[in-house]
């Protein structure tokens, strides 16, 4: 029996090398190695008849043989080159799960990461929080017009005595005050949370989240603020963007500015090669948010001290700034929580 | 109608057309705006009820010169029939839109405009035009004028003018109104409403017949009062809102609207004008308890100052006496308060550069501060007036924003915070949730987003009791009424809304749920749920899932306990997912019937977890093993049992038999017919292996023997 095996390794290695194709090794495989009549097989069949010793390796002996001639095989084969191999490359892999990232928090990582490459660390604030911090802190006494601007939202439950009521918070800025009262400076931080205001439509969802970032230690100035924006929007969108700074008003800031950036379908001409006027941004900018000097009220409510320190800080919309880098067109941005997976999984 | 030659036969049912008035019409054939689409169309002839007009009279926004569709556009009295409109109508204007902010209602007006620019604007210089000061001309009538809430009505100057002509105010005022979005009335109400975008200051005029009395006061409305305003709706008032009263009734809303009754009609020929100052917070609360804005109160909610009656009534006697007539007959009364005097502010111009990070040049500071008004005295530190009509500016603080505006913001250097990067701990949470969404993305699962505010209905349909939930006062509506006190409800109803396109669906969220906490702030628990449904069971695939994660997560010693005690009617919780003592999370299928009020009619495996309880417990430790230098020997065993023993409770006493043995991994369980009854099977493989030496056979079968000898001890087991 062994030494059939061994006569039998012997002719499969020469008919192996001898093979000039693909074809004849196959023709060779199958002679051999084939499970119904293959040459092996066949002597296989014989072992049964042995006696026990014998059988063990006589058995031991066929694996070795089968696998030297498969080792030849496969050399040869390689040697033939892939287009002679009946393998079919075009049909499709087995396609592993794959998941998907939900484009807000993707917006998110990104905005995160811009931050914290120069210095400023991600912090988390309530989103449900006292009407102190979203509001009177923040320089908007009770009745101050400015807080009819935001259309907030109200928990319905007996106001506190001194903090008042609880609001679901309409912008990230009660982190600010919030920050400040944890008494570590300086402060460099991201404040990334969701937001509620009483408005839905195409460009408003009642729920969104907002980035806050803030600043304070001594010697901050404007041009901090500016060159912070300015670092941010080249990051954010691409640094041949530029960016515009408008005079504004915001209560808890002082000076206080919006940001403009300008228009990347029309090149911030406000019309199209065609002479059409840009249907995104009409004039050539586009509003990104607002931002200023943190104002010594705003300061003083969070203990620390205007004449020592300054700060600056800006609070801006996470979806509509990943919708206007982005260039996806969304039509309607309640897409975004509306979680239809043939959405969700387009990204 | 005619147009001077010949008449036409037109049908018009605009609710203020009258016999006598010329108005703009529009023949046949003619090119008209179409309101709807921006667009136009083509006048064609066409039958109204029965009579077939043939051309149009016109509204201001059909002819594209102004945007009310209220009524018939009625020219002066003057016009001449059959004229083109634009030879008469002067249309060629350039109309600036300017954003002015919340805090400068000094801006809120052309002239305040001007004077800003004039300001801003390098050599701009402003004209002010000259108003000669009105006097009292022909027999005086009576007319008391008495302020009784003189905090909530600082100023009260008020006029009667006798002789007037009511009628449609000339072409160049009309227009003036319409291309400031206002729609001309009269001459008299045009006037208050030119003045009004003019200077920036509300007037009002009311037809002196109409006041009982001939009397005007300023009080606060009386229980029970209501009052018709001129947008023909009645207001009922609270005794908090500030009214204008005659000797009998209120006549107006102070600084939000006036009355119907008192209002200049064509048939009035003397008139009071009212040119007052009104508190801004009596006023929006006022108007926000009406529901009742107008251009009056967006003005005066804004806070103006009591100094700029004066011009304001001056300017409306002018154009008054100039275009409907008239001659004044009563004194100006002006009832009011000491006018408040600009606060000084004391200001170190350093800290203009100490805000800015530039240097701005003394000289150049003061001479921005003067184009605006504001008187600078003092050498080193200046003592800093703003001129009255800016109460806006307080403190040192709003000096600085004037310098810095008139510096120019595009003007600053871009420049990164210099300091020192504060260096703190990275919140635990936030990256244990990256690490949980990074994984579980790679495990194929999408991540959903889902509104924090959900409907009552949600929650019923989980079997929540609203109760448990904080809810909104002012919700957008039903479908935003509670904040969620659980993220499965979300979840299910995300999977439900996909489940026709996608049977198999690996979801999850991570994000804060609400619970009410009395007297304080809610807790916001940060949770990550997850959903995996397919046709069959997937228990176990979403146990592995939960099980790997947390593993990978760093969580050791985790447990998974049968929880008998949380099944409801909504889920059928399999396992309490517990370390030590903490339970961390919940395991388990959703049953059918709540799965099917959600459309969905396969398994659904829920499993929630409750990051608050894992953030102490994940720890991503990195710790090395020594790769082992000697062989495993492996050995299966299956044993016949109580099916009541549970796969951890038979692994528990093979583990501990024999430091050698090193682990014992699940091969099978199974029960069938074939088993005594109450019987299951379970195999397993067991490893061996010491750390000095490789283990002889006679070793594990000495060891294996007695895993053997515990097993039928224990659970009475036949080992098969
Ligand atoms: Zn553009």
């Amino acid at each position: 029996m062994e030494q059939a095996l061994q006569q039998l390794r012997q002719d499969a290695e020469a008919r192996v090398a001898a093979a000039r194709d693909a074809a004849a090794l196959r023709q060779v495989e199958i002679e051999y190695l084939g499970r119904g009549d293959g040459k092996l097989t066949v002597l296989l069949a014989g072992l049964p008849g042995l006696p026990l010793e014998q059988r063990k390796s006589a058995g031991q002996l066929a694996n070795e043989v089968k696998a030297a001639i498969i080792t030849r095989l496969n050399e040869r084969r390689a040697t033939f080159g892939q287009a002679e191999s009946d393998l079919d490359v075009t049909q499709p892999g087995i396609a592993p799960q794959v998941g998907h990232r939900h484009l807000v928090t993707q917006a998110i990582d990104e905005i995160t990461a811009i931050f914290e490459r120069i210095g400023f660390q991600r912090s988390r604030h309530s989103e449900v929080d006292w009407e102190h911090y979203a509001f009177a802190a923040l320089n908007m006494p009770a009745d101050h017009p400015a807080r009819d601007e935001w259309e907030t939202f109200f928990v319905d439950a007996e106001p506190h005595s001194k903090l008042g009521r609880r609001v679901l918070t309409p912008h990230t800025s009660n982190g600010q005050v919030r920050e400040m009262e944890q008494r570590r400076l300086p402060i460099r931080m991201v404040n990334i949370g969701k937001c509620y205001r009483r408005q839905i439509d195409v460009s408003h969802v009642p729920m969104f989240y907002q980035f806050e970032g803030l600043v304070v230690d001594e010697g901050i100035t404007m041009a901090h603020l500016v060159g912070t924006l300015d670092y941010f929007a080249k990051a954010f969108f691409g640094p041949d963007r530029k960016i515009r700074i408008r005079p504004y008003h915001f209560q808890f800031t002082e000076p206080s500015i919006e940001i403009d950036i300008n228009c990347a379908v029309c090149g911030g001409r406000g019309q199209l090669a065609d002479g059409k006027i840009c249907r995104l941004c009409k004039q050539g900018w586009l509003e990104l948010g607002g931002a200023g000097m943190v104002h010594p009220n705003v300061l003083k409510a969070g203990k620390v001290d205007p004449k020592k320190y300054s700060g600056f800080a800006f609070g801006w919309g996470v979806e509509r700034c990943f919708l206007m880098k982005s260039g996806l067109q969304i039509p309607d941005i309640r897409m975004l929580y509306e979680n239809d997976l043939r959405f969700l999984q387009q990204f | 109608m005619t147009d001077g030659k010949i008449e036409h036969e037109v049908v018009c049912g605009a609710p203020n057309i009258e016999v006598g008035q010329i108005v703009p019409f529009a023949p046949l054939g003619a090119t008209l705006r179409d309101m709807k689409t921006g667009g136009s169309w083509t006048l064609t002839a066409a039958k109204i009820r029965g009579v077939e007009s043939r051309g149009m009279l016109c509204a201001t926004d059909e002819l594209g010169v102004g945007d009310d569709h209220s009524g018939i556009w009625v020219l002066p009295s003057g016009t001449p029939l059959g004229a083109a409109l634009e030879k008469v109508y002067p249309a060629d204007d350039v109309i600036f839109h300017v954003e002015v902010t919340g805090n400068r209602p000094d801006c809120m007006s052309v002239f305040g405009t001007a004077r800003e620019a004039a300001a801003v604007v390098p050599k701009a210089k402003l004209q002010q035009q000259k108003v000669v000061p009105p006097k009292m001309q022909g027999t005086e009538v009576p007319l008391t004028v008495k302020v009784a809430e003189s905090r909530l009505c600082p100023r009260y100057q008020a006029v009667v003018i006798d002789g007037v002509r009511v009628g449609p105010s000339p072409l160049w005022l009309q227009q003036r109104l319409i291309s400031a979005g206002n729609r001309p009335i009269n001459n008299v109400v045009d006037i208050t409403n030119y003045i009004r975008l003019e200077y920036g200051n509300p007037l009002h005029v009311f037809d002196y017949r109409a006041l009982a009395g001939n009397a005007i006061v300023v009080r606060r409305a009386k229980a029970g009062e209501k009052l018709t305003a001129l947008d023909e709706k009645t207001y009922p008032l609270a005794v908090t809102d500030l009214v204008i009263a005659d000797a009998k009734k209120p006549v107006a809303i102070a600084g939000v609207m006036g009355g119907q009754d008192s209002a200049a009609t064509a048939a009035t020929t003397t008139i009071v004008y009212e040119v007052a100052n009104f508190d801004p917070v009596a006023v929006r609360k006022t108007s926000r308890r009406l529901a009742l804005l107008s251009e009056s109160s967006l003005l005066f909610e804004k806070g103006l100052p009591p100094q700029a009656t004066d011009a304001a009534l001056r300017r409306a006697l002018e154009l008054t006496l100039q275009i409907c007539g008239g001659h004044i007959v009563s004194p100006v009364y002006d009832v009011k308060r000491p006018l408040p005097r600009p606060k000084t502010v004391p200001f170190d111009p350093v800290q203009i550069t100490r805000t800015l990070g530039v240097t701005v040049a003394r000289a150049a500071a003061k001479t921005m501060l003067q184009r605006l008004g504001f008187v600078v005295a003092g050498a080193k530190t200046w003592r800093v007036t703003p001129p009255w009509w800016r109460s806006d500016v307080l403190a040192a603080h709003d000096v600085v924003e004037e310098v810095s505006r008139l510096y120019g913001y595009h003007r600053l250097p871009a420049q990164l915070p210099a300091g020192r990067i504060p260096v703190r701990q990275p919140d635990i949470l936030l990256g244990l949730q990256t690490r949980i969404r990074d994984w579980l993305i790679g495990q194929g699962f999408t991540e959903i987003q889902s509104y924090s505010l959900v409907s009552g209905k949600l929650l019923e349909l989980i079997g929540l009791p609203t109760a448990v939930a904080l809810r909104v006062a002012n919700p957008l509506s039903a479908e935003f009424e509670y904040l969620r006190p659980t993220l499965s409800a979300s979840l299910l109803s995300v999977a439900g809304q996909n489940i026709k396109r996608f049977a198999r669906q690996r979801l999850f969220e991570l994000a804060n749920i609400y619970h009410p906490k009395s007297g304080g702030l809610p807790d916001e628990l940060p949770m990550l749920a997850l959903a995996m449904t397919d046709r069959t069971d997937d228990f176990f695939a979403a146990k592995g899932v939960v099980e790997m994660m947390l593993l990978q997560l760093g969580v050791r010693g985790l447990r998974f306990v049968p929880d008998a005690a949380g099944i409801n009617e909504f889920w059928q919780p399999r396992a309490q997912i517990s370390v030590g003592s903490t339970t961390i999370g919940r395991l388990g299928p959703v049953t059918p019937q709540v799965l099917e009020r959600f459309g969905i009619r396969q398994p659904l495996i829920l499993c929630g977890l409750d990051l608050t309880a894992l953030v102490p417990l994940a720890h991503p430790v990195l710790e090395y093993r020594q790769i082992p230098s000697f062989p495993v020997s492996e050995q299966d065993l299956a044993a016949v049992l109580d099916a009541k023993i549970s796969w951890q409770q038979f692994r528990s006493a093979i583990v501990g038999i024999h430091p050698l043995v090193r682990q014992v991994t699940f091969l099978s369980a199974y029960r069938d017919a074939k088993l005594p009854p109450g019987k299951k099977s379970i195999a397993c493989r067991i490893e061996f292996r010491a750390d000095d030496r490789t283990l002889s056979s006679g070793e594990v079968d000495g060891i294996l023997g007695k895993v053997k000898e515990k097993l039928q001890q224990q659970f009475a087991a036949t080992i098969r």
